[in-house]
């Protein structure tokens, strides 16, 4: 068995990722690194890696969850769809029937013999939105049907085969609607987690 | 026995691995985004279209399920577009350009694939040229769009889903610290919201694994895996006209 480590915690001891500073060195390349220190009054003598911190993944175990998404339903004219950020398509298949039983709901992986052949599997599409699984759309105009509503949306995605071959494949979204509480002013709004 | 696969991208990129076992594979399927140019009159995310690749077919058994019919069927670039409607009201619909080797897809909020033209804007405005190796998307219009390739993902069978990722989306997913040490480069592994995943990385390219939910014992099949990877690349389209 391989002692594979921990994407989230660094290891005591552990030294620096030799691939990762290549593949950072080989993708935005040296030149860029000199135009990006000159740029910042950095001194050249750091580690090129280091001057890149937006693309280091946090050594932490992440939240995988975005609890603040900008509500684009009135710019859409009526197309935003449902679960999904980018606005005017539907692009996915979105439904509950694609979230787990857990508390919060997320994208279930779990496999379904359905009978006849067919077999389903489900996977969850880690850092599919931003390096993030999940968003929370926060609606602000209410709870007219079918869109205004707070809704939790977990990216995913499902391959079923039939018979031991390869029926279909893609990406799905799990959305869970989020229970909504009157305020005062006697609007209902999701109350945050 | 060995395995040596290859995907080009939507964008002409080309996604590729190699192992020293002889690996059961699905054909590759993609998503990739149409980004427009950004206008400052409407929310950045707002001009970017979501499509799907995957084999010619798939969206047969997919339009069964949604019950929907084709209502509409029109020749271009050597394939056609269908549009596809449900006949349950309020499940979405779904259109695609379907040419020898592949479909490109979006799904339809089900108001939009009710309205002939407007079932048309995922796809409207572009060229496809598609072959075994992919299918190339290009804006048939000079509008500003561009197009990028964010997955290229194959299911392995007896270990799970493989996600070839672009070098730019790939490195934000590699800590900093090293991983373990296999022949094509490194691994990591990870957990979060009981959902467990591998992430791989060469010198030039990035992935990630998540085991088949039908494993006993992923972590024996992910390990078995990585120990016969020899090859994981992602080279772009001018990369690979070189």
């Amino acid at each position: 068995m391989i002692p594979i480590p921990s994407a989230d915690i660094a290891p005591a001891g552990a030294s620096r990722s030799r691939v990762r500073v290549s593949l950072v060195s080989s993708t935005f390349g040296r030149r860029q690194f000199v135009r990006l220190a000159s740029a910042g009054g950095i001194a050249l003598g750091m580690s090129a890696v280091g001057l890149l911190p937006k693309f280091a993944r946090v050594a932490h175990a992440e939240p995988e969850t975005h609890n603040h998404c900008d509500d684009y339903s009135s710019w859409d004219n009526g197309y935003w769809g449902a679960c999904n950020p980018l606005a005017s398509s539907g692009t996915v298949k979105i439904d509950n029937f694609y979230c787990n039983n857990g508390t919060p709901r997320y994208h279930r992986i779990d496999t379904v013999f359905e009978g006849h052949g067919i077999v389903t599997d489900y996977f969850r599409r880690h850092g599919s939105c931003k390096n993030k699984n999940t968003w929370i759309w926060r609606i602000k105009q209410g709870n007219n049907p079918p869109n205004y509503r707070d809704r939790r949306c977990s990216d995913g995605r499902y391959r079923t085969e039939k018979d031991g071959v390869l029926d279909s494949a893609g990406p799905t979204v799990c959305q869970d609607l989020l229970p909504e509480t009157a305020t005062e002013s006697g609007q209902n709004i999701t109350p945050d987690p | 026995m060995s395995t040596e696969a290859r995907f080009m991208g939507a964008d002409g990129s080309v996604f590729a691995f190699a192992s020293t076992q002889n690996l059961d594979l699905d054909p590759w399927d993609s998503s990739i985004a149409v980004t427009g140019a950004l206008d400052g009159r409407s929310p950045d995310r707002a001009s970017i279209r979501q499509l799907h690749v995957a084999r010619r077919g798939n969206y047969d058994p997919i339009m069964e399920r949604l019950h929907a019919e084709p209502t509409q069927r029109l020749s271009a670039y050597g394939g056609e577009i269908v549009v596809a409607s449900s006949s349950l009201k309020g499940v979405q619909g779904v259109v695609f350009w379907r040419g020898p080797h592949h479909d490109v897809a979006s799904y339809l909020p089900y108001s939009m694939s009710m309205v002939p033209t407007e079932a048309l804007r995922p796809l409207a405005g572009l060229e496809f040229a598609d072959s075994a190796d992919g299918v190339v998307v290009r804006p048939a219009v000079h509008l500003g769009e561009t197009v990028s390739v964010l997955s290229a993902s194959t299911h392995i069978d007896g270990v799970g889903m493989l996600d070839l990722l672009p070098p730019e989306r790939g490195i934000s997913f590699l800590p900093s610290w090293a991983g373990a040490a296999v022949p094509v480069g490194e691994v990591w592994h990870t957990e979060v919201n009981e959902s467990e995943y591998y992430i791989l990385a060469s010198d030039q390219g990035v992935a990630l694994l998540t085991p088949s939910p039908r494993l006993v014992n992923a972590r024996e099949s992910v390990e078995n895996f990585v120990s016969g990877l020899t090859a994981l690349s992602v080279q772009s389209e001018k990369e690979v006209s070189v």
